[in-house]
């Protein structure tokens, strides 16, 4: 009996873990389909908003972007791609970016991740520390490890738009 | 006696290079925590005893990264210990080198042979072939090739296995899925390992039973349950070539600490099922990673 359990409890997991995972997977279309629509149509009512409450809304946001800036500013590794850019004005943007994504009610009125990030040549190891330094920066607002991930989850696939360019 | 002195020699010159082939890059890499996985027993990384596709240490497209581990599997009556380190070149390759010590507890007095040890020594070379464990929507893929020389051979051969080296060879898959699993981030590993391997090769290789390669599906998974805990699971299916000796499938239980870039500790329940006709060989296994 023991020994049976101890053989099959591995195997249990795995099969919740994939199941899981596959259910999240297959669940994920419905909130990029909403919020693909909401970003056209203004004010659609479907809007999955529990990722802007859980950063805290525009403050939350704001704090949050406020804390990413300063450690970029602050990291030897990556500040210097900073040195043209102008701070105030890409705070707000972020902010709108970070409110947009997230489901909160902003339009993000910048430029595309490719446009932007072009002619800075960005190495994956210069992307890597800004992502060491954006979860840090949540860290610093105290958000909990998984709402940190779900902002992960939104931006990661950026990662091809920004690399290289 | 002579061979121990050396053989310490050994792990110590293969850390000074492995510092030495990283003192130019910055210090252990910047690809994201628990990114470059554990160290396998055979020197891989990966879980404890199923590789993954990830390259060893934090070192992305631009950067090397070198782990060295030890490790310590007890069930009582056998007791493996494992030593290697591993270098990871600029996320694409990954070269490693471990030695596995196999101390007989209850089978070298009952043969006759007290204090009787089976060694090994494992070459690996890993080649990413595409993909991230992070960023792309496929998994990252790698493969694999372990070459393995069995030091011990005289009990190996007298049990009937045919060869004291060869070569594994292995495909691994490895995703991560952010914000996965109740938004937990998560992790799954598939490996198929192309092996004729008794016992991982410490009884040698080939045998009566059959002498070529044969395909071992292996799997491992887990989730995150913050920035540095990990649990998980891995399970290796296992088909011994020697007569009178039948290998079970191993599965273990892990909870893995990344306290930072430099360190992490993996601990596991494992269930060897029978070995060399000993059952029931379930036990711990600790291993640690240095990353720089
Ligand atoms: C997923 C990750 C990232 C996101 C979501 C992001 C977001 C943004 C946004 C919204 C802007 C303003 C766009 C505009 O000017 O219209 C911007 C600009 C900029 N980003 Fe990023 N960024 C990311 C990664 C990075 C990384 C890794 C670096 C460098 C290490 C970087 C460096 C810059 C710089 C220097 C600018 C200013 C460009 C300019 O003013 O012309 N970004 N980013
Ligand atoms: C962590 C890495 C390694 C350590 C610590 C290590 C240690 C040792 C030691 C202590 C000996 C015995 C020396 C003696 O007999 O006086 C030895 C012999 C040997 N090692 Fe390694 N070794 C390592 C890696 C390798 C690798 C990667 C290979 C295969 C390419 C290898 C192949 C051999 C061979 C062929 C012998 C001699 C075999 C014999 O005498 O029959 N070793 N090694």
């Amino acid at each position: 009996m023991r020994r049976h359990f101890v053989l099959h409890t591995p195997c249990a997991l795995l099969a919740m873990a994939l199941l899981a995972v596959a259910g999240n997977v297959a669940a994920d279309g419905a909130p990029h389909a909403a919020a693909d629509a909401s970003t056209t149509t203004a004010d659609a009512p479907a809007r999955d908003d529990s990722l802007y409450r859980a950063l805290g809304g525009e403050q939350g946001v704001a704090t949050l972007v406020e804390a990413l800036l300063q450690r970029v500013y602050a990291d030897e590794r990556i500040a210097f791609l900073f040195a043209e850019a102008d701070r105030n004005n890409l705070a707000r943007l972020i902010r709108e970016q970070f409110c947009n994504e997230s489901g909160g009610p902003c339009a993000y009125s910048g430029r595309s991740m490719a446009e932007s990030h072009s002619g800075l040549g960005l190495k994956e190891k210069e992307f890597d520390a800004f992502v060491e330094d954006f979860i840090d920066a949540m860290e610093d607002a105290r958000l909990p490890y998984r709402t940190q991930n779900r902002m992960l989850k939104i931006f990661a696939p950026m990662r091809p738009d920004i690399l290289h360019k | 006696m002579k061979n121990y002195i050396f053989g310490n020699k050994c792990i110590a010159l293969l850390g000074v290079l492995a510092l030495l082939a990283t003192g130019t890059a910055t210090a252990a890499g910047t690809r994201q925590l628990a990114t470059g996985g554990a160290s396998t027993i055979e020197g891989s990384a990966g879980g404890g005893i199923v590789p993954w596709a990830a390259i060893t240490g934090y070192g992305t497209g631009d950067e090397i990264g070198a782990t060295a581990f030890a490790s310590r599997v007890d069930t009582g009556d056998y007791r493996l210990d494992s030593q290697g380190a591993a270098v990871g070149l600029f996320n694409r390759i990954e070269l490693s080198l471990a030695r596995q010590d196999l101390d007989l507890i209850t089978l070298g007095p009952a043969l006759g042979l007290p204090g009787a040890h089976l060694r090994q020594h494992v070459v690996g070379v890993k080649l990413r072939l595409f993909g991230d464990v992070i960023y792309t929507d496929w998994p990252q893929v790698s493969l694999g090739v372990q070459y393995k020389k069995n030091r011990d051979f005289l009990i190996p051969s007298v049990v009937g296995a045919t060869d004291d080296s060869d070569v594994d060879v292995y495909l691994s898959a490895t995703k991560v899925f952010l914000a996965g699993v109740g938004n937990f981030n998560a992790f799954i590993n598939g490996t198929a390992r192309w092996t004729r391997a008794n016992e991982t090769g410490l009884l040698g290789f080939g045998g009566p039973l059959h002498s070529g390669r044969r395909l071992q599906a292996e799997i491992s998974g887990g989730v995150l349950l913050s920035r540095h805990f990990a649990i998980g699971a891995e399970y290796r299916r296992k088909s011994g070539n020697l007569s009178g000796l039948p290998e079970d499938d191993w599965r273990d239980l892990f909870i893995a600490w990344f306290p930072n870039r430099h360190l992490s500790l993996v601990l596991a329940y494992v269930d060897l099922g029978t070995v060399a006709t000993l059952q029931d060989q379930t036990g711990w296994y600790l291993s640690l990673q240095g990353a720089f």
